[in-house]
């Protein structure tokens, strides 16, 4: 069964050109517009891992992982942060919310399918 | 143009204006006082004179209103006119009400530039998808159809059929040889019906012996006289039953012949069946075999073809794979746009606040240090911070992941 993947981000091109590159690969996704929208997408189905934008309206990328990690369902799913910031204080910031990785745009596809692949248990 | 000529060609038009008004004027009264000096005290001439001079005041108010407005057609923008220091406040107020004006509207600009880039960009990304979707979907297609482990692809179904095919040429070479068979089993019964014919032709020299032997014992019957004639009645039995006998081995050969004859007949056409059926078979391989050639030929083909195809896709379906690089830098643009909006909007808001309700200025001042600062704090990009300090970045083709 094919593995669910939550692209968070505000650009709709964007999550469109993600979606593409993991539709490819085999895993099925589900597309959230800013950290509230995609907190609402996660009471749904089964999400195996989530990728998400550090800008974003209504609520940023940091406190959306810091509210995932207080769900208990999705405490240790892991999130990929993927934002054109490359700052290190924002990474810091990722990774004390949670995040395992930060990936800067524009990603290159074969490394971010690699980095899923890392990240998602078999 | 520079502004000093600007102010000069402004000072030196006004004498030149008088000039083109006056000229006609005096022209007029120069002509009226010369035909009243050559007409005399005449009424006439002094309506003449009157009325050169009228001719000349029109002549020169419209010179100079013409001038003026030709003048108008070439005359710098009131807003690049040496303003006096007086009206250096009154400047200040105009750039507000400028910048009040424009900002919004550069600010709208700007919004729906970056709204159809993005409609744009999606509109392509979703174009690519779907060619991705297509491509992969036929090159799956294609390798189902001619995949050999798929019950339903070509290769399998051409090799079924061939299988078929050379199936039902053993069982026709199963059949002929059948036949062989048969023919061999009906010579060897010739072979008998010659012995049966031999048997019956012995069968009729015994019943002919027989016959003799009767002869001989009714002459022996004969001789003995009444002591005899039981024997006699023998010796005439003996000979019928030899000539029964004789006619039974007439018969059986007759018979014989019979059978011997069909199955000559039948041994011949067998014989000539077997002929024809050999060319049919012969002919039926050769075709069978030039039609599986024929679709070996045609799979050989269609295998290739479909191999380019495949490997043709999966070009094309990484090609665009690698536009996704590309596609993201509308995102990237869109965040510099965005943040100029947003700086466009504080500006607005700074230089509204700079002045109030009445239009008199506050007071309040725009440090340029801090506004610059401030707006590098909102940058989220390293390119936007090295914009910002005037130096290049060169875009980046691969991606930069830590792992934590």
């Amino acid at each position: 069964m094919a593995k669910t993947i939550l692209i968070v981000d505000d650009s709709s091109s964007l999550r469109q050109v993600v979606s593409m590159a993991l539709k490819g690969a085999g895993y099925d996704t589900i597309e959230a517009c800013d950290g509230q929208d995609a907190l609402n997408k996660l009471t749904g189905g089964k999400v195996h891992l989530i990728i998400s934008d550090v800008n974003m309206p209504n609520m940023d990328g940091i406190t959306f992982v810091k509210e995932v990690k207080k769900n208990p369902s999705y405490k240790f799913t892991p999130v990929i942060m993927l934002t054109t910031e490359s700052q290190e204080g924002k990474k810091s910031e990722g990774q004390a919310a949670g995040a395992k990785a930060w990936v800067v745009k524009p990603f290159q596809p074969q490394q971010m399918l690699a980095a899923v692949a890392k990240l998602i248990m078999p | 143009m520079s502004h000093g000529n600007n102010v000069m060609l402004a000072n030196q038009r006004e004498p030149v204006s008088l000039a083109f008004g006056v000229l006609p004027v005096m022209n007029g009264v120069v002509g009226a006082v010369a035909v009243m000096v050559l007409s005399g005290d005449g009424y006439q001439g002094i309506m003449t004179g009157s009325a050169l001079v009228v001719l000349g005041l029109i002549t020169g108010l419209w010179s100079r209103r013409r001038y003026k407005a030709q003048l108008k057609q070439h005359d710098v923008p009131d807003a690049l006119k040496p303003v006096s220091s007086q009206n250096q406040q009154d400047s200040s107020s105009d750039l507000k009400a400028v910048c009040l004006s424009t900002l919004p509207i550069w600010r709208r600009h700007i919004e729906s530039a970056r709204l159809h880039t993005e409609e744009a960009v999606v509109g392509l990304t979703n174009r690519f998808a779907g060619l991705v979707e297509r491509l992969q979907a036929t090159v799956a297609a294609s390798r189902d159809t001619h995949d050999e482990n798929d019950d339903g692809g070509i290769v399998n179904t051409i090799e079924h059929s061939e299988s078929v095919l050379e199936d039902i040429l053993v069982s026709l070479r199963s059949t002929q040889q059948g036949r062989i068979t048969m023919l061999n089993e009906v010579r060897v019964l010739t072979n008998y019906t010659d012995e049966l014919k031999q048997m019956a032709t012995e069968v009729a020299a015994i019943a002919a012996q027989t016959n003799l032997l009767a002869l001989n014992a009714a002459i022996e019957a004969a001789r003995a006289g009444s002591a005899g004639r039981g024997f006699a009645v023998v010796a005439d039995e003996v000979r019928k039953l030899s000539s029964l006998s004789s006619d039974t081995g007439r018969s059986m050969t007759e018979k014989v012949n019979i059978i011997n004859e069909a199955i000559d007949r039948t041994f011949k056409n067998a014989e000539q069946a077997t002929v024809e059926d050999e060319a049919i078979f012969n002919r039926s391989e050769a075709s069978l075999h030039e039609v599986i050639e024929k679709f070996s030929n045609i799979v050989n083909e269609l295998t290739r073809s479909t191999e380019t195809m495949q490997k043709e896709g999966e070009g094309i379906v990484h090609e665009i794979e690698s536009l996704y690089v590309d596609l993201q830098f509308q995102d990237r643009t869109s965040q510099i746009l965005t943040q100029i909006e947003s700086n466009l909007a504080e500006l607005e808001d700074t230089v509204t606040n700079m002045s109030d309700v009445n239009g008199s200025d506050t007071g309040q001042v725009l440090d340029v240090n801090v506004w610059l600062n401030k707006m590098e704090q909102s940058y989220v990009m390293l390119e936007q911070r090295m914009n910002h300090g005037g130096a290049e970045e060169k875009n980046k083709d691969s991606s930069e992941i830590t792992f934590f």
